[in-house]
């Protein structure tokens, strides 16, 4: 019977393995199409989730876009972001001269990192209170509850 | 993503009103950070590499390891974390998680994000259905609210202590 019980859980175990390790490599096979989303043709708007600007003048800007080939909208608007800042935006196009809908210029690199910092303790805190109550058992690879 | 302090003093004061009956309180905080967990390891590679200008990894692999932070692949993750316990306790265990991972996701909804997002509905679409709210690197002031939220929760405790068991 236990023997049988435990059947099951390494059956739901690898099915659960093989089911993850399908969703992985189907998403690897969809890797090019989610990758060119940003670049496909969206009518009359153009948006980006974060595009390093490479250069801005009054009346344009210029990108870096899909395959790593940089691209220039022309705008009917001074771009109100700066050269080697990492910007979300929504363009308008009207007849090959863009206006800026939305834009959001991203933090800095190293705030990012000091945000990731905040995370650690409380990971800390989570892994102490859960080994609090379960202990793992490596003869038999399962946790089981602290009596 | 909202950080991992956000989400887990979310997850303690849902903690604090839930009947502990149906609820594993450490799996139920494990699930609130386990999407995280996954994701974090991923963001920090691909922001070394553009930091250092090395690669470590193509776009084609991190498309790859992002779906583990989508809702179907991490309901298939709490399956089989749930056979990682013992039988009497499972459906509790993958209870608690799933609740978890979901308070999680419902967190993470709230940031905006034109095309690709959390690839919420993968594998049936790639689509992004939810635009969000706010933009990620704009939420520090959730971030302070949690803080406090959670030094008043440990004054809390301490005051609490002597005079009654622990509540976790």
């Amino acid at each position: 019977m236990f023997a049988r019980l435990d059947k099951i859980r390494w059956l739901n175990i690898l099915l659960a393995g093989f089911t993850l390790a399908f969703l992985g490599y189907y998403a690897h096979q969809k890797a090019s199409e989610i990758l060119a989303l940003p670049y496909r043709n969206t009518d009359n708007y153009i948006a980006s989730d974060g595009s390093l600007i490479l250069q801005t003048s009054e009346a344009s800007f210029t990108v870096n876009w899909a395959q790593g080939v940089s691209r220039t909208f022309k705008t009917t608007h001074s771009p109100p972001f700066k050269e080697g800042d990492t910007v979300s935006f929504k363009l308008w196009n009207q007849g090959g001269v863009f206006v800026i809908q939305e834009y959001h210029v991203w933090e800095k690199r190293s705030h990012w990192y000091a945000r990731l910092m905040i995370s650690v303790p409380p990971v800390v805190f989570v892994l102490i209170i859960f080994l609090r109550d379960f202990k793992f058992s490596w003869r038999r690879l399962i946790f089981f509850r602290e009596s | 993503m909202p950080d991992l302090l956000v989400h887990s003093v979310v997850g303690y004061l849902v903690l604090l009103r839930e009947r502990r009956k149906f609820l594993a309180p450490s799996i139920f905080l494990l699930g609130c950070i386990f999407p995280d967990l996954i994701r974090g390891p991923l963001l920090i590679g691909a922001n070394l590499q553009e930091s250092l200008n090395i690669r470590l990894m193509t776009p084609e692999d991190i498309v790859t390891f992002q779906i583990f932070h989508s809702p179907i692949p991490l309901l298939v993750q709490a399956w089989l974390f749930c056979f990682l316990f013992e039988r009497d306790i499972r459906f509790k265990v993958f209870f608690s998680f799933s609740l978890g991972v979901a308070l999680h996701l419902f967190l993470d909804a709230g940031q905006r994000a034109y095309h690709i997002s959390y690839l919420w509905m993968f594998p049936f679409s790639i689509e992004n259905p939810i635009p969000g709210i706010w933009w990620s690197d704009e939420s520090s002031w959730i971030t302070i609210i949690a803080g406090l939220t959670a030094a008043m929760l440990v004054y809390w405790k301490c005051l609490k202590t002597p005079k009654s068991a622990d509540p976790m």
